[in-house]
């Protein structure tokens, strides 16, 4: 009995972010706003005010816009909302990718984040090099892994070597998409090293 | 992984979204422009039931739909509102044993579970700290296993690790349920290197 489906599903939702806070927000204004109205309707029955201000005077001085209105406020209010929506709207429509890789696996469904794939690079290539643990930095991308080494002052490094051991790890971990890895010297060396 | 349905928010969301964007920008071009505010005052008799000078019964009517709509709209939100998070679940398997023809049920709480794989996966070396929860994902269980690695451990020695302790788990079970493993940054004990290197 194998899970593809359920494993699809799980991985490609691990792999996009969460859009459930964003959501409660909307909620909530569209709440305020529902509420808001509920709340006018009830006064214009009983034929009261809030605040000195009867709801059907609203309706009136917005059907004569833009008579009557300062312009300052009316535009600054209508682009704040304006800007929200458009927040919503990228949100609700963008795919928005998290910085996670898959790995093959016969049994599990796999995601790493790509730090712990960086960390991974540093020290492959940190121990094909022996250097010093804060000498490798790791950097994952898409489809790149780039790891830069600095060395001490007049220290040689074998950069081929280190290379060959991070594309070595990455064949074992074996990641979708898969990366092309890349090492590179910094030519300036530390002093503290 | 949990039970949120994402169609439905994404949904509200570009909705919301559009109607608020459509609200600003024909505000702002009804008080910038002129013949956006021309073609507003035609559309606006729409809104005379409203005003101050309707007749009673025409206001009365008019802001009762303002109301049912209003009601309506809180009604939808609050359905959105549930569709969120959810799908934990206490139990890994449930077999009434119906498929053998023998009587009695089995039972098995997420708890078991997740003390059996915490103190198995927690014993590799690469691994820094963990959570297991127990999952509903279409209509079957589904196990997460979040592990938090020490700096610089391989993913696929970890893998590799928790495949084989799931391989116990399914003998131990009797079923293979689907499990995600998931790798995650930072957390206690990911600052230290591990030393087995």
């Amino acid at each position: 009995m194998t899970h593809d489906r359920t494993y699809r599903r799980i991985l490609r939702r691990e792999s996009t972010a969460s859009r459930s806070g964003t959501v409660v927000i909307a909620v909530l204004v569209v709440l305020v706003l529902a509420a808001a109205a509920v709340f006018a309707a009830a006064l214009v029955f009983l034929g009261q005010r809030a605040l000195g201000i009867d709801p059907r005077d609203l309706v009136d001085a917005a059907a004569r816009a833009p008579r009557g209105l300062d312009t300052t406020i009316v535009v600054g209010v209508a682009a704040i909302v304006a800007v929200v929506g458009l927040v919503f709207l990228a949100q609700g429509l963008l795919p928005q990718r998290r910085p996670r890789h898959t790995m093959s696996s016969d049994r599990l469904a796999v995601v790493v984040d790509d730090e712990v794939l960086a960390s991974a690079a540093a020290r492959a290539a940190r121990s094909a090099t022996r250097l010093g643990p804060d000498a490798a930095v790791g950097t994952v991308g898409r489809r790149t892994v780039d790891v830069v080494l600095r060395p001490a002052a007049g220290v040689d490094v074998p950069a081929v070597a280190a290379t060959e051991a991070v594309t070595e790890e990455f064949r074992a971990i074996d990641v979708v998409p898969s990366v092309t890895a890349r090492v590179r010297v910094q030519p300036t060396g530390r002093v503290d090293g | 992984m949990n039970a949120t349905n994402r169609g439905v928010g994404r949904t509200t969301l570009v909705l919301v979204g559009l109607a608020l964007l459509v609200l600003g920008i024909g505000t702002i071009l009804v008080q910038t422009v002129s013949w956006a505010a021309s073609t507003w005052h035609d559309w606006a008799h729409v809104l005379g039931d409203l005003g101050r000078d309707a007749p009673r019964d025409a206001s009365v009517t008019a802001w009762t739909w303002v109301l049912g709509g209003a009601a309506v709209l809180g009604v939808l939100a609050l359905v959105v509102l549930t569709t969120l998070g959810g799908g934990r679940t206490g139990t890994v398997v449930e077999d009434d044993g119906s498929a053998d023809g023998v009587a009695g049920a089995v039972r098995i709480d997420s708890a078991a579970v997740q003390h059996a794989l915490s103190s198995a996966i927690g014993d590799l070396p690469e691994v820094g700290s963990l959570a297991v929860d127990v999952y509903r994902v279409r209509g079957q269980r589904a196990i997460r296993i979040r592990v938090r690695p020490r700096r610089g451990a391989s993913p696929r020695a970890i893998t590799t690790g928790v495949e084989g302790i799931i391989e116990d788990l399914d003998a131990l079970l009797g079923d293979r349920l689907p499990v995600l493993l998931e790798i995650a940054r930072g957390g206690a004990g990911s600052g230290r290197t591990d030393r087995v290197h």
